[in-house]
């Protein structure tokens, strides 16, 4: 076996070999997670999607979803019509107006990027502290991990969202952006939980053993041995976490406590609490919150999958 | 058992103080919304330090501070110190004349001559040596010479007694006002012990002593307490141990903790009401919504988990995925807003309530059983037990079931704040008497002590749920007991 810290940056040659047995596919699939991890997501990604239903389903929901927020995005600022103050679906407001005249439709639209971009960057947030705290509390052990355990413990055992809601309400300057710090400061406990389980199991296999064996530092153990296998359940995770994020920015928008962007899904669901006969303002934007956790779920299990194929839920059994 | 149970308890406990300390930085991080010079400001201990006081304020050190810029003041502030200095009055005579001894010669006559009401208040009623300002200094030195001993708390004790035994005798109840404030420790001290009877007039000697002091908040007993929680600090002199504990306790987090052990939690806020009665009165009512909604979950989970686990292919596991994805499509405050859509009546049923809680916690728990099943049924001793030819009966309900047991009940204990939290939210929207309405309204008053009864609740729920799960994981499994007691069932 080569020692260890030549195997770090592969010679010229090396590395042309690799990759032309990666081109045809000779390659063996965990050394292909371990060189080239963005790889191995989108074949194993191309694989569901030629197999499973749910995969194709949660990729086309999530594409339509991505057009919606970049065509709001990118469209002007929608402009209400004070004389069409709550008037039911019709042929011109295919989902009716709300109570500023505005198009429902419209509105969906162009609040589909502060609703679902907040909660991609909340969730990347949280996914990244989770997994440097998970990882750190369960490589170091000792006090620093006993901290961390009675952090996530204390931080778990209350309701997500009043945690989101008592922060919110007391920030001396409530905005959408405070409101993506404070979900990723009160969702990396799941995941650092996570990872941290994660980090002691890896810590305990044979070839991270192997490179303790050779030599390797804590830090490079850390990086190349533990976190590449560590990251396949964050990713899950964080996947599903999306889901929740959306389902909470919604609710606080609803109860109308804190700012949430004006334009997002949860302040349209809110005004139907004012105009409980506009079923209009319930049922569509309801609708579309359904639908992007439905999407997230759809992917998130999907790339569990992709992962674990162990526990995939229309697995033909021997 | 028990000894599990004992350490199991020990590690709950520093999750709920890491989590109080928590909760109680998070919400002081907001400005207070009363302003510095209203009374509520320092009711509510805005002008302590969060977590750590590094200098505790008392008598000495108050009058100190005051003495040290008082020379430079005018107007409206000097008028604001030289009233604090008359609240504290003669109970601070001696630091006042130490005091005056340091300050230069012209503002120390003028601060001097402007004491003149306290010499009033202490029986001294020729203050015509103050109109002159070489002699005006020595006046206060004078009088503490006169006055010391009377002011001592011994001599005020001894004259507390007997003004007590015999309340017709002028000469006592005359010492005691001439003590003026001087008499407020001692009193208080003999109030923890006093019987009915000597507490109204101890009380009433407080109340008068105050009220001549300037104190206009003190009206009757309740507001003397009231006063007395407050400005304690002004009167006393801390020896080495109290000035150490002073440290934690006259923080906001300290007085909070006080008030939590010693007064049911404080009053709050927004009502005045105190916090314990009012969530308790409510927290019945949603517990129940949620635990009744966690029932039906686990009654409808469970079936479901084994069948599918079972039966891994065909129409039914089709069925069951999607169902199971619709509901978590749809949470349960978008369940609620669409119910109130639909139907109001129909929405603020308890059964509605129940079931569109059930079907937040159904998706993950039956998951949950499904996996955990799976996972067991891949066992060797299950292989075994099917090779000498156990019925399917007793491989799955004798040994899977058992072994998969803990785990999927400890699942339940996780689920427990998610479920709260959608009961509290489901009550806010469809407006329900509760926890809820009362949390959001609590939240947007911003009141502290409310806040954090409510979230110690929370916290003492969630903390319960575990302990309980782990407790019956024990019972279930002995290689649990014997193994590291604080561990958690990991969520697959």
């Amino acid at each position: 076996m080569k020692p260890e810290s030549r195997r770090s940056r592969p010679s010229l040659i090396e590395w042309i070999v690799t990759s032309s047995q990666r081109m045809r596919g000779q390659v063996d699939p965990a050394l292909a997670a371990f060189r080239d991890p963005a790889r191995l997501a989108y074949s194993s990604w191309r694989l569901a999607l030629r197999n499973d239903t749910r995969a194709r389903v949660g990729t086309a929901l999530t594409l339509l979803l991505t057009i919606m927020a970049v065509y709001g995005a990118l469209a002007g600022p929608l402009v209400g019509r004070s004389d069409r103050a709550l008037h039911g679906p019709s042929g011109a407001h295919w989902m009716g107006t709300d109570g500023s005249g505005r198009d429902v439709f419209l509105a969906l639209v162009h609040g589909a990027y502060p609703t679902l971009g907040a909660a991609l960057l909340a969730t990347l947030g949280a996914g990244a502290l989770g997994v440097a705290l998970g990882a750190l509390g369960g490589f170091l052990r000792g006090a620093p991990d006993l901290l961390l355990q009675r952090t996530i413990e204390a931080l778990s055992s209350v309701p997500l969202l009043l945690l989101v809601l008592i922060a919110q309400a007391l920030l001396p300057v409530p905005s959408s952006t405070s409101l993506l710090f404070i979900v990723v400061f009160t969702r990396w406990a799941d995941i650092a939980q996570v990872v941290r389980a994660d980090v002691l199991r890896v810590l305990q296999l044979d070839h991270v053993t192997a490179a303790r064996a050779l030599g390797a530092g804590p830090g490079r153990l850390l990086a190349r041995h533990v976190l590449p296998s560590v990251l396949a359940s964050a990713v899950v995770l964080s996947a599903f976490s999306v889901g929740a994020v959306i389902a909470v920015e919604t609710a606080i928008a609803v109860i109308g406590i804190g700012i949430v962007h004006p334009l997002a899904w949860g302040a349209l669901l809110g005004q139907a609490r004012a105009h409980p006969e506009a079923w209009w303002l319930v049922a569509f934007p309801a609708g579309f919150v359904a639908l992007s956790l439905g999407a997230t779920v759809l992917l998130g299990e999907a790339i569990r999958d992709a992962f674990d194929p162990r526990l995939r839920w229309n697995r033909v059994t021997g | 058992m028990f000894a599990f149970i004992l350490r199991r308890l020990l590690t709950a406990i520093p999750s709920l103080l890491i989590f109080a300390i928590g909760l109680f930085v998070a919400i002081s991080l907001a400005p207070p919304t009363e302003h510095p010079s209203g009374e509520n400001y320092a009711r509510r201990f805005w002008h302590l330090p969060v977590l750590f006081n590094l200098q505790p304020d008392d008598r000495p050190r108050v009058i100190e501070r005051i003495l040290a810029r008082i020379p430079t003041e005018e107007g409206e502030a000097r008028t604001r110190d030289l009233n604090r200095l008359f609240r504290i009055g003669a109970a601070g005579l001696p630091e006042l004349v130490a005091g005056l001894q340091r300050i230069p010669e012209g503002p120390r006559a003028r601060l001097s001559r402007e004491l003149a009401p306290l010499a009033f208040r202490m029986g001294i009623d020729d203050v015509s040596a103050l109109e002159d300002p070489s002699r005006a200094a020595t006046f206060w030195a004078r009088a503490l010479d006169d006055r010391g001993a009377e002011l001592r708390a011994t001599s005020v004790r001894r004259a507390l007694r007997r003004h007590l035994s015999d309340r017709a005798e002028p000469l006592y109840a005359r010492q005691l006002r001439n003590a003026d404030t001087a008499i407020l420790v001692p009193i208080f001290e003999e109030l923890r012990t006093a019987e009915a009877a000597e507490r109204d007039a101890l009380e009433g000697l407080a109340i008068a002593a105050l009220h001549r002091a300037g104190a206009e908040s003190v009206t009757d007993a309740a507001s003397l307490r009231a006063y007395w929680v407050v400005h304690r600090v002004e009167y006393v002199e801390y020896g080495a141990v109290e000035r150490v504990a002073a440290r934690i306790t006259e923080t906001r987090f300290g007085r909070w903790v006080i008030q939590a052990v010693t007064q049911r939690f404080g009053t709050s806020w927004r009502t005045g009401e105190p916090v314990l009665d009012d969530v308790l009165r409510r927290a019945p009512i949603t517990f129940a919504r949620a635990a009744f909604g966690l029932l039906i979950a686990y009654a409808v989970a469970v079936p479901l988990g084994i069948l599918t686990a079972a039966r891994r292919t065909g129409l039914l596991d089709r069925f069951t995925n999607l169902f199971l994805l619709l509901v978590h499509a749809f949470p349960a405050f978008v369940l609620a807003l669409v119910a109130r859509a639909l139907s109001p009546r129909l929405a603020r049923t308890d059964a509605f309530v129940a079931v569109a809680l059930a079907l937040v916690a159904l998706g993950p728990i039956a998951r949950h059983i499904r996996s955990r099943l799976l996972e067991e049924a891949e066992q060797d001793y299950v292989r075994t037990a099917r090779a000498m030819g156990s019925p399917p009966w007793s491989v799955w309900g004798g040994s899977i079931a058992r072994n998969a047991l803990g785990s999927i009940v400890g699942f339940g204990a996780i689920q427990v704040p998610l479920i709260l939290g959608a009961t509290i939210l489901a009550e806010e929207i469809l407006s329900l008497e509760g926890l809820g309405p009362a949390a959001i309204a609590a939240v947007r008053a911003r009141d502290v002590p409310w806040m954090m009864a409510f979230g110690m609740l929370m916290a003492l729920a969630a903390a319960v749920a575990l302990l309980l799960a782990d407790v019956i994981q024990a019972a279930a499994d002995p290689r649990v007991r014997s193994s590291m007691l604080a561990q958690r069932p990991e969520d697959a």
